[in-house]
């Protein structure tokens, strides 16, 4: 045994029984250095190397040596319909998508039916052929795969079940079961890059649901490749925008890589879809760690800013009701017009101070979208406000803003004076009580 | 030097013994578990008990407590002067309806002057404690401004409430900032109810020696039985404290509006009134607080 062969079945075990993929890749490097004939070497050491581009070349190299090694074909097969190619966009074969006829239907269920007699009756090889034969018809029956796949596993024949997955997938299958059956082959085999190829392609079915679509991506984050889990899943978030499994683990992404603003998007928006279920709460909690993000709509909600400006009339009506000796309903029209100064006035302030970017208003005004879209910075500690999400809204000037705020707080000053106009006229001449007790009157009675 | 130093401790001592003795048998609040999410610094929290204080220590207090004192050696006549000036300032701007009603003393502005003023230290420090409590987080959810001007309504309805709900209309003067920090309270029930509350409880400490004396031998539950034996703090959750408050405050309001009495020197009405008022928080508290709130999510 020479040192080629010593370091590729090294590399061979690294992967097999390590699932080391980099000292694998190593060592058959090395081996193939030292033998650069040896096709199995390239073979193996394209099971290492995620990039399919890659994985053609070094299949190509054991192709060159031996052109009909049918192991190099069917990798070098399935990379050409497989990783260049989504699978949404694939124009599914007759095989994987045929309607069958009622014939074929009625025969399939007899021939998986007598599987199940087989099985019972402990012939479990004759089984494995009706379901094969099954597969023969409908390359990706669900059942039948999950069946032959189950026991030819069990039976160790695990390039067999490959080989039936497979067929299935060069078919054009669409069925998320068969691809999550394919990547747990791969992982069997060692097949990092296949699993990863397999992931990626499986997100993207019409089919997947986000839980397959989450278990796919937390693979990747096992395997610390955030970056391409990150990729995947902005990749088919737009497709289950209510997704909130999937909206709240891109917010994990994005917290994993610091962008804390980035998560809160994702959260919020997971949260704002209800806090009924538990990735709703999930959300919901995650957000508590941080300072919450305020909306466009909010921001530029019209109606929360004449809420504000109800509370400042709210503030003016109780205090009319002090200044009219209790009376609610004796008011009288300058207090009511008070009332209504505070809730018009109060509305400028705010719309001045704190709401400039209320949609209608702001356009209506003239208002324009700063230049610089307001990012928040994420290290200024002295939140006064909830981080800003960056705002395409209209913003009222500057110098607008200032004479509304000015027109507000004289309106606030006016209608101060119309509602509390006796309390005022007493605090230029108060009328001293004539009732007080005496200190010996109260030491003596009960006052307090 | 010696005597004033021993006139400070003296006066310390009295409030510890305060403390522990109001809060044996009932629980005390003095912070609560919740994160303050927009900002670290409760600028007007801390504003309104400095005012607060500042109003009773200086305008207040020389006239009570010396006026006490001279009582106690003897000198009556200085006593009774400065405590019939302590008596005339309670008079005159405490919260009496008379004064609305029949345009005296300085008419509605007693309202906003009677949320500063307080009858003695004790009732002052019970108020500026739970104002400390509750005031935080409710600041927080408002935001200064809108706090400030929430406060002050609360204080208003309280005050109002309780003049306009009592038949009888005693028309005695009402001091005190608990109407708005009643407001305080319910707003932040209505905000943060999962929220919990650290307390001063002397009974609750010992109720809860046992429980985990018995927790740790036995393992479970496993917070209790790895928790500290003794705790001179308790932690209840804030709903049960405010529901506690509530129905506490409840009762004697509804005899008082019933028989139109003020049975004790407590204005519980004012305080039941200015806990209802705390609905008004949804026109003060941030804008994006109000839409999670009305979304059922946590604020």
């Amino acid at each position: 045994m020479n040192d080629a062969q010593t370091l590729f079945r090294e590399g061979v075990l690294a992967l097999r029984e390590r699932k080391d993929a980099a000292e694998a890749r190593r060592l058959l490097t090395e081996s193939l250095r030292i033998d650069p004939q040896n096709e199995m070497a390239w073979l193996w050491l394209a099971r290492t190397i995620s990039d399919p581009q890659k994985r053609l070349q070094c299949v190509e190299r054991a192709l060159a040596i031996n052109p009909a090694n049918e192991q190099a074909l069917a990798i070098k097969r399935q990379l050409n319909g497989g990783a260049a190619e989504a699978v949404s966009e694939k124009k599914p074969t007759t095989a994987a998508n045929r309607k069958l006829s009622l014939n074929e239907e009625k025969r399939l269920r007899a021939m998986l039916k007598e599987a199940d007699d087989l099985v019972e009756a402990g012939d479990v090889e004759g089984a494995i052929e009706k379901w094969v034969t099954v597969l023969d018809i409908q390359v990706d029956h669900e059942i039948a795969m999950r069946n032959a796949v189950g026991y030819l596993s069990r039976l160790k024949y695990i390039d067999d079940a490959r080989e039936l997955v497979w067929r299935a997938l060069d078919a054009g299958t669409q069925h998320p079961s068969i691809y999550l059956t394919a990547i747990d082959i791969a992982r069997h085999k060692g097949e990092f890059a296949e699993m990863e190829t397999l992931g990626e392609r499986l997100v993207k079915l019409p089919d997947v649901d986000d839980a397959m679509i989450v278990s796919i991506v937390d693979r990747f984050i096992q395997q610390e490749q955030h970056m391409r889990a990150l990729e995947i899943l902005s990749s088919v978030i737009e497709d289950h925008p209510k997704s909130q499994k999937l909206l709240t683990r891109m917010g994990d992404l994005h917290k994993m890589a610091g962008r804390d603003a980035e998560a809160l998007k994702f959260y919020d928006r997971a949260a704002r879809l209800g806090t009924g279920t538990k990735e709703g709460r999930e959300a919901d909690q995650k957000l508590l760690e941080h300072v919450p993000a305020s909306s466009d709509r909010e921001r530029g909600s019209v109606a929360l800013a004449l809420r504000e400006a109800a509370g400042i009339a709210v503030i003016f009506i109780v205090l009319a009701w002090h200044d009219a000796g209790l009376d609610l309903f004796n008011l009288g029209l300058e207090r009511w017009l008070g009332v209504l100064l505070a809730f018009v006035g109060g509305y400028l302030l705010i719309t001045a101070t704190s709401s400039p970017q209320q949609i209608p208003i702001a356009k209506w005004l003239g208002g324009k979208v700063p230049e610089n879209a307001n990012i928040p910075d994420e290290e200024d500690e002295d939140f006064d406000e909830p981080i800003a999400q960056a705002s395409q809204l209209p913003i009222i000037s500057d110098g607008l803003r200032f004479v509304l705020g000015i027109g507000g707080a004289g309106l606030l000053v006016a209608a101060f004076a119309l509602v509390f106009s006796v309390a005022l006229g007493l605090l230029m001449n108060p009328v001293p009580p004539t009732d007080i007790p005496s200190l010996d009157q109260l030491l003596t009675g009960r006052w307090w | 030097m010696i005597g004033a130093f021993a006139l400070f401790l003296a006066f310390m001592l009295q409030i510890v013994l305060w403390l522990v003795v109001s809060s044996f048998i009932l629980p005390m609040p003095f912070s609560d578990t919740g994160t303050v999410r927009y900002r670290t610094l409760p600028y007007i929290t801390i504003g309104l008990i400095i005012i607060n204080s500042l109003i009773f220590i200086v305008l207040q207090a020389p006239n009570l407590y010396q006026g006490l004192a001279a009582m106690d050696e003897g000198d009556r006549l200085t006593g009774a002067t400065l405590l019939t000036d302590y008596v005339q300032q309670v008079w005159t701007f405490g919260f009496r309806t008379s004064y609305m009603r029949n345009a005296i003393s300085i008419g509605g502005f007693t309202t906003f002057t009677s949320m500063f003023m307080h009858a003695d230290l004790f009732h002052l420090l019970g108020n500026m404690i739970f104002l400390w409590t509750f005031g935080r987080r409710v600041e927080d959810a408002c935001g200064p401004w809108r706090f400030l001007l929430f406060y002050l309504l609360a204080g208003m309805i309280a005050n109002l409430g309780s003049g306009v709900l009592n038949p009888a209309d005693l028309d005695r003067p009402s001091v005190g900032a608990s109407g708005a920090i009643a407001g305080l309270m319910g707003a932040y029930l209505l905000l943060f109810p999962g929220a919990q509350v650290n307390c001063l409880w002397g009974l609750g400490s010992i109720i809860r020696w046992p429980i985990v004396v018995v927790a740790h031998a036995i393992g479970l539950p496993k917070s209790l039985s790895i928790a500290p034996m003794w705790r001179w703090t308790v932690r209840i959750p804030a709903w049960t404290f405010l529901f506690y408050f509530l129905i506490r405050e409840l009762l004697p309001s509804f005899e008082v509006m019933q028989q139109g009495a003020e049975l004790s020197g407590v204005n519980n009405l004012a305080h039941l009134v200015g806990f209802l008022a705390a609905l008004t928080i949804v026109f003060f508290a941030r804008k994006d607080l109000v839409m999670r709130f009305f979304s059922g999510r946590t604020v």
